[in-house]
């Protein structure tokens, strides 16, 4: 095997294996997506052997009835397409956030965004006594982009110091105040708390309808980020470095936090505010894909359905009666994925 | 000689300035421990639905009341009042003093897990048992202390860099948070209301036995934070000045967390997690007159809670409210009104 | 040979920052009342020797000796009194005055609670005195431009009244003018009996102000020594890679470096100047 002798064979052999490992990073995620599915499908309450599952998707009209087929058709079905819409969604919108603010640590979840849409959502219900999931959906984006808007502002302005960590920060307080209001709304009655208990932390049960209200707006979020990958990649060189590319960089900033916005809007809308699939989706992205956008993008997406996946199936097998909500997992499992993430030093240098 | 001459005229300068200074902060502690005198006579009077005489109120609250007046003061109103003083005391000084070594205003024990922590063990402990009162306090205090270990481990290493702590703190508070959530939805209505009114952060049901303790903390939060002040005063011109002064960085950084989380813990068992006094408490003080202090953080934030619990029980028209919630909607624009005007450090 | 020990001195001493030793071998003596600078390029290791003397950074091995005693073993407080750190780039908190930041400077001549004595005062009017920032003292740190804000820092130091000053990069990101303001203040001090160890990247200022250059190359002193034996050709294409000739200040008598790029090189004349030192052929 002859070594490369010039530049240029080296940047070749180089590039060949980047493409090699994005090649087995996306089979890996392919593959655990679709266990995830056929996973999401079969278990539960109630196991269903995956036969039965594969063939009532692939004949969903023989006529059946059976209980078996009804479960997986009306309930864990659409559960299942929502869990891989939401969670695509946050993935997006997490490796967007953090390519924008160029800050490792935040997603939809720390920036405060799915609970400002989630806050506004209440709010909505409660004083103007809406209803339906796509009225929901626009009162959410209107407080997610307010609790964005306002945790950025005030990073700025809390610190004499880092600004990768201000945000952080900027973000927990922001939370810690709209988990404070969500409370202080919903105790007013133990009948209507109950109805809304499921706006302080996501789930996936009983959400099935609004599937079909709110996909479009999801698929729509999506298909925006797919376009945003190679922005972003410029404003990822610094302001001063991309306004010299010729890049608005204002507005660049602007339209892409405006979409992942839009991602957590419609994804809390869906299920509730759903914490740290945002921040590991994108870092296993960029860990097999690298940091251009446009292919962590994707891969954060993929990576966020798998997550959440994961987590609900995971959320159903605990012991016990019920199971643990699928926010409540993504917690549990996220919180030592960030905390690890905060003892690296170069992180907290940054 | 003349350096010599400036030296003296420098000197006389110096002691002018630092003497009106001084005189300044006097007028403003004073002025702040009248303000928290006037609302504390006023919650003792009218603090109650029940009506009692001014007079008699007044004399009841020194413990020599009888009859109605006894019950509703002495016993309801007074206690209540006092843990609200103290309470505020203690979180106002975990705020500014988390604030000034973290070098961020946001940064306070609320949002570095000693809170959120505090509220999942309370939480716990009030739908597993069912019962409020001293088995939630321990189980809150159980919670803050788990927290705080988990962040003194998960953060220590070769940099314990105070910006690594406050990152593991704001992860063990999500995690916590989520605990809480976990718990709540296992728990019935009845257990449910119960557990939120107390994560809102109520003083209902406040005893003397509540104050002692309270007092207690103060007390000896008060002793630490005077030895350990200078140093911190030090730090806050960045370690490698500090350490340049002859500070024990680590050292006094450890002490500093662990003084802030405990004062937090303790007044969070108490009164329940109550959102923002631990935050806005320094701000506000800093941007007194004589640009604010340890101590006039303290009296801000026990003049806050105990106005908040004053109009949680006794506005006309929105009482009764928990505490908590009139903390939270005050608070929060307070806050980033606050920062908007940035004029002084914390 | 002198008996009394050195202000500073490091004996085989190696630092690093947990794995492979960033610098080695480091035998250092530091004399007392001059001022020594330290130079190199980038990642040489200068900053971190200074860090190591100022007791900011453990040694991995070897000693460093503060009067002739270890001074890991030394009392923090102790320490505190005999050396003074002005670090890169301080951060003051927004808001302090100028009278209180150099209050700090005295906190290791303090005792808890203690009232403040005469010599406390006396201690920060000498130091706002000898820093011409007495009538800043009542402004803002943060108000003050630059120069004036390190010579506040430098205040502060003074105020702790130590025998020695070690500064890392006092005039990085100044202006000139206030560059020249602090470098004369340092020089100031010296003449009043400090010891200053300074970190510096302009390696025209050391020749210009330091008695003692001490040059470093990858972790390890490549010479050190009095300012005019030590700035040399030499020193410029082994240390730092260039090729310059270093002739006399016409005014000052300091060594001054030309430094002579690859443009440069075609414009040097062919004759020696008899006052110059001729460098390595281009």
């Amino acid at each position: 095997m002859t070594p490369p002798d010039t530049d240029v064979d080296v940047l070749v052999a180089a590039l060949r294996t980047g493409r090699g490992r994005r090649l087995a990073g996306l089979l890996a995620l392919l593959a655990l997506a679709v266990v995830g599915v056929v996973a999401s499908l079969a278990l539960g309450a109630r196991d269903i052997p995956p036969s039965v599952v594969i063939d009532a998707l692939l004949h969903p009209s023989r006529g059946d009835t059976s209980f078996d087929v009804a479960v997986v058709i009306d309930e864990r079905l659409p559960r299942t397409v929502l869990a891989v819409l939401v969670g695509a969604a946050l993935g997006a919108a997490g490796a967007i956030m953090q390519a924008v603010t160029r800050n490792p640590l935040v997603d939809g979840g720390i920036l405060g965004t799915e609970l400002g849409a989630a806050v506004a959502v209440v709010s909505a219900i409660l004083f103007l006594g809406v209803s339906g999931a796509v009225t929901y959906f626009w009162f959410a984006l209107i407080g997610a982009a307010v609790a964005t808007a306002v945790v950025l502002a005030m990073a700025r302005l809390a610190t004499d110091t880092s600004e990768t960590v201000s945000l952080v920060i900027s973000g927990a307080a922001v939370s810690a105040l709209l988990g404070a209001l969500i409370t202080v709304m919903t105790i007013r009655d133990s009948g209507v708390f109950s109805a809304f208990r499921y706006w302080s932390i996501g789930q996936l049960v009983g959400r099935s309808s609004v599937l079909a209200d709110l996909w479009m707006f999801v698929v729509v979020g999506l298909v925006l980020a797919l376009f945003l990958g190679g922005m972003l990649n410029v404003l990822s060189l610094g302001d001063d470095v991309a306004a010299a590319l010729g890049v608005g960089v204002g507005r660049a900033q602007l339209v892409a936090m405006i979409v992942a916005v839009l991602l957590c809007a419609a994804a809390t809308a869906a299920t509730g505010p759903i914490a740290f699939v945002g921040l590991v989706g994108a870092h296993v992205a960029r860990l097999l894909v690298g940091a251009d956008q446009r292919w962590t993008i994707p891969y954060a997406m993929l990576a966020g359905a798998v997550i959440l996946l994961v987590a609900d199936v995971l959320g159903r097998l605990a012991p016990g009666q019920g199971e643990i909500q699928v926010g409540v997992m993504t917690a549990i499992v996220g919180t030592p994925f960030f905390v690890a993430l905060a003892r690296r030093r170069k992180v907290v240098a940054a | 000689m003349t350096q010599a001459l400036d030296v003296d005229a420098v000197l006389h300068a110096l002691r002018r300035a630092d003497r009106a200074h001084r005189r300044r902060t006097t007028v403003v502690h004073v002025a702040l421990a009248g303000v928290l005198l006037v609302v504390l006579v006023l919650t003792v009077t009218q603090g109650s639905s029940v009506s009692v005489p001014f007079g008699d109120a007044l004399v009841a609250a020194t413990g020599q009341g009888s009859g109605l007046a006894d019950y509703v003061v002495w016993e309801n109103l007074a206690p209540r009042a006092f843990t609200a003083v103290l309470a505020g005391l203690l979180l106002g000084l975990s705020g500014v003093i988390f604030q000034r070594l973290v070098r961020n205003v946001l940064a306070t024990p609320d949002v570095i897990g000693v809170t959120a922590g505090a509220s999942a063990g309370g939480v716990t402990v009030l739908v597993l048992l069912g019962r409020s009162g001293a088995p939630t306090q321990i189980g809150a205090l159980i919670g803050a202390s788990v927290a705080v270990v988990a962040i003194m481990l998960l953060a220590s290493g070769r940099s314990a860099a105070v910006h690594r702590i406050v990152l593991v703190g704001i992860g063990i508070s999500a995690c916590f948070a989520s605990v809480t959530n976990y718990v709540l939805a296992q728990a019935d209505e009845g257990g449910t209301q119960r557990a939120m009114r107390w994560l809102v952060g109520s003083l209902n049901g406040a005893q003397w036995s509540d104050v002692r303790l309270l007092a207690v903390t103060a007390g000896l939060a008060i002793a630490t934070l005077v030895v350990i002040g200078r140093d911190l005063d030090a730090l806050r011109l960045g370690d490698d000045v500090a350490a340049g002064l002859g500070t024990r960085v680590q050292r006094t950084r450890l002490a500093v967390l662990m003084l802030g989380a405990v004062m937090a813990a303790m007044a969070s068992s108490v009164v329940g997690p109550v959102a923002f006094v631990a935050l806005v408490s320094g701000p506000i003080a800093a941007r007194l007159p004589a640009g604010g202090g340890l101590a006039a953080a303290g009296l801000v934030g026990a003049i806050v809670l105990t106005a908040s619990d004053l109009v949680a029980q006794a506005a006309p028209g929105i009482s009764p409210v928990p505490t908590g919630a009139i903390t939270a909607l005050v608070g929060a624009p307070l806050l980033m009104a606050l920062l908007l005007r940035r004029t002084a450090s914390v | 040979m002198s008996t009394t020990p050195r202000p500073l001195e490091t004996r085989g001493v190696a630092i690093g920052y947990g794995g492979e030793p960033v610098v080695r071998d480091l035998d250092l003596a530091i004399e007392a009342g001059r001022i020594t600078a330290l130079v190199g390029p980038n990642g040489c290791g200068k900053s971190t020797v200074l860090r190591a003397l100022a007791r900011l950074l453990p040694a991995a091995e070897g000693t460093v000796l503060l009067d002739g005693a270890d001074i890991a073993s030394l009392p923090s407080k102790d320490v505190a009194r005999r050396l003074g750190i002005l670090p890169q780039e301080p951060v003051a908190p927004m808001g302090i005055t100028v009278a209180e930041l150099v209050w700090r400077g005295r906190h290791p001549h303090r005792r808890i609670g203690q009232r403040p004595t005469r010599a406390d005062e006396l201690a920060i009017a000498e130091a706002l005195v000898r820093t011409g920032t007495a009538e800043l003292s009542g402004r803002a740190v943060d108000s003050l431009s630059g120069g004036q804000r390190q010579r506040v820092w430098i205040a502060m130091a003074l105020a702790q009244q130590t025998g020695v000053l070690l500064l890392d990069e006092p005039t990085s990101y100044l202006d000139v003018s206030h560059q020249l303001e602090v470098l004369d203040l340092l020089v100031d001090l010296r003449d009043a009996g400090t010891t200053v160890v300074m970190v510096l990247h302009d390696l025209g200022q050391a020749a210009r102000y330091a008695d003692t250059v001490v040059a470093m190359r990858d972790g390890r002193v490549v010479t050190r020594g009095p300012v005019r034996e030590v700035v040399t050709p030499e020193l410029l294409r082994d240390v730092f890679g260039v090729v310059a000739r270093v002739i006399e200040d016409p005014d000052t008598g300091a060594p001054l470096v030309l430094v002579r790029g690859r443009h440069d090189r075609d414009a040097a004349p062919a004759t020696p100047h008899p006052q110059s030192i001729e460098g390595a052929h281009p």
